[in-house]
């Protein structure tokens, strides 16, 4: 891979949003495009008198798992629960962000943007779909964490028909800031990382297709949750089903950060948090030029960070006293017992050094292949 | 799309699939604890051998996310800026180990460490860690800012480094690259 401008995915041009929901919470449809297994769905909606946001999700029953995106113009926004065709709630954020609580299950419950994306299943144990229109629930926010009413939001439901989940392909949209597409060591570098980054991922059974797109995107990456997606009024060709990664030299105000992701799960749809960042210099160490090794664990923050977007969370934290939602990936709860049980991982938070040697860092459990799998945008 | 040159790539890093170290000779200890040895031709490449404080400010250093708040590191040690050289000099992975060290450096203790911050600018092994430096030019003093500044133009690295001056937001230092 090297400096082409590869031709970008193509999918049909989808109906700009029209509508406004109504005053009684009412959403308005403005597009389906389905494209294969993904349907896409948009629309718009207002939060109603309590600050909360119904975006309807109609399932015929043959669908695996869905996606739904909820964004606002200048309103925290996050989801407080699921509901499937009964009104039964599937899932509350109260249930995962208490104070007994020492797991996550998704970023959607987090206040933190204009925007909020859920996946779900999240898990293979995770209630399953069935035909009816189920419910995601949100709830508009302002800075004082009091609900907001007659807030206008923008939704987008994005369904998946592919029932084979031992496989897929997701594709991942490769955007250089500007004139690093012209730098030989970085194409180098990204290529072999892009290789390493395959071969973790081809244990879940997923693979990766990339497409690179140039840009004129500052190379010092300015990364803000609630401010417009950087590629929002160009998308640089974005599609409704690939993954952003954007390659940067630094990340603003964390310049030390190698790498961020946008979300866990991210969104396929442009938004704010619409992609996943990532700094070469801060992965290029000391003398600022990559060597084979260095290549190689680029490779693995790739892995890592779009790991982080299609729903993964770290199975322990570095503190050893948070964890992922899943079976197989064991509480640990010293730095010795964590290492020794996930260090191999990809998701342990942080890699197994000496000062010249990393231990691979690729192995993904079943819950976690799952969990990718079940990603809306792995087709 | 899949890349065409992905299987060639791929037998190539698998001939590395473990690791390496970096062939480039290191550089003197800044202490005598946990000096590396030179590495001798046809021998085994050098030896860190870190200070128990050492190896816990790398540590720290290595979380992949969130990345650490440097307050928090230095104070892991008592030779914050001793400990944060030693590892930014010596730490070769992972590759944000150093450069974070560097960054902590100048952010939290730059006056102290103010001869080596300005050595790396002139030292093109220390590249990294010059331009992450120069990165966060307007988080520092302004006079710090314009020796680092005024260190990076005049050596080895000033192409690279006078444009990443000429973007910085306070006046003065950026004047310097005009």
């Amino acid at each position: 891979m090297h400096r082409a401008l590869f031709a970008l995915p193509v999918l049909a041009a989808l109906t700009a949003c029209t509508g406004v929901g109504d005053k009684d919470g009412r959403p308005s449809k403005d597009s389906v495009v389905t494209e294969g297994p993904l349907t896409t769905l948009r629309g718009s909606i207002l939060s109603n008198q309590s600050g909360r946001v119904l975006v309807p999700i109609e399932l015929t029953g043959d669908e695996v798992s869905f996606m739904v995106t909820a964004k606002t113009d200048d309103t925290y926004i996050s989801l407080e629960a699921i509901l499937d065709e009964n009104g039964d709630e599937v899932v509350n954020w109260k249930d995962w962000l208490n104070s007994k609580s020492t797991q996550s299950l998704t970023s959607a419950f987090y206040i933190y943007g204009y925007d909020s994306v859920v996946n779900w299943p999240v898990r293979s144990e995770d209630r399953s779909l069935s035909a009816g229109t189920w419910t995601a629930r949100f709830t508009t926010v302002d800075e004082d964490y009091r609900y907001v009413e007659d807030v206008f939001v923008d939704y987008t439901v994005q369904t998946k028909t592919d029932h084979d989940l031992e496989s897929g392909v997701v594709k991942v949209r490769l955007v250089w800031a500007e004139g690093l597409d012209t730098r030989n060591d970085l194409q180098e570098a990204v290529a072999g990382a892009l290789v390493r980054w395959s071969e973790i991922w081809a244990a879940a059974g997923l693979t990766v297709e990339f497409t690179e797109v140039s840009s004129d995107l500052d190379p010092e990456l300015n990364v803000d949750s609630v401010a417009p997606f950087p590629n929002d009024a160009v998308d640089y060709g974005g599609a409704d089903d690939d993954v952003t990664l954007v390659i940067g030299e630094t990340i603003n105000d964390v310049r030390g950060l190698y790498g961020q992701s946008g979300g866990l799960p991210g969104t396929l749809v442009s938004t704010a948090n619409a992609a996943v960042y990532v700094s070469w210099l801060t992965n290029a160490g000391r003398d600022g030029e990559f060597e084979e090794f260095e290549v190689l664990l680029l490779g693995e923050t790739m892995a890592h960070e779009v790991g982080h977007y299609l729903g993964l969370f770290h199975p322990v934290e570095a503190s050893y006293d948070y964890y992922d939602a899943l079976d197989d990936t064991v509480e640990c709860t010293s730095y010795s017992k964590c290492e020794s049980q996930l260090g191999e991982n990809l998701m342990f938070p942080y890699p197994l050094c000496s000062f010249t040697d990393c231990e691979p860092q690729g192995n993904l459990t079943v819950d976690q292949r799952a969990v990718m799998n079940l990603y809306t945008g792995a087709l | 799309m899949r890349l065409p040159d992905m299987l060639t790539l791929s037998l190539l890093l698998l001939s590395f699939a473990c690791g390496g170290r970096k062939s480039e000779p290191v550089d003197a200890p800044a202490t005598p604890d946990g000096a590396p040895t030179l590495p001798v031709e046809g021998q085994p490449g050098p030896t860190i051998n870190p200070t128990e404080s050492q190896a816990a400010v790398h540590k720290a250093l290595s979380v992949r996310d969130p990345e650490p708040d440097c307050a928090d590191v230095s104070a892991l040690t008592p030779e914050p800026v001793a400990d944060l050289i030693f590892v930014a000099n010596h730490a070769d992975q992972p590759p944000w180990a150093s450069t974070r060290a560097a960054r902590c450096l100048a952010l939290g203790h730059g006056e102290a460490a103010k001869a080596e911050l300005i050595a790396w600018m002139g030292d093109p092994s220390a590249k990294g860690l010059a331009l992450m430096l120069l990165a966060e030019l307007d988080q520092l003093p302004e006079p710090l800012a314009m020796e680092l500044a005024q260190a990076a133009l005049a050596g080895p690295l000033a192409d690279e480094a006078r444009p990443r001056i000429a973007k910085v937001e306070n006046a003065n230092v950026r004047a310097l690259a005009l």
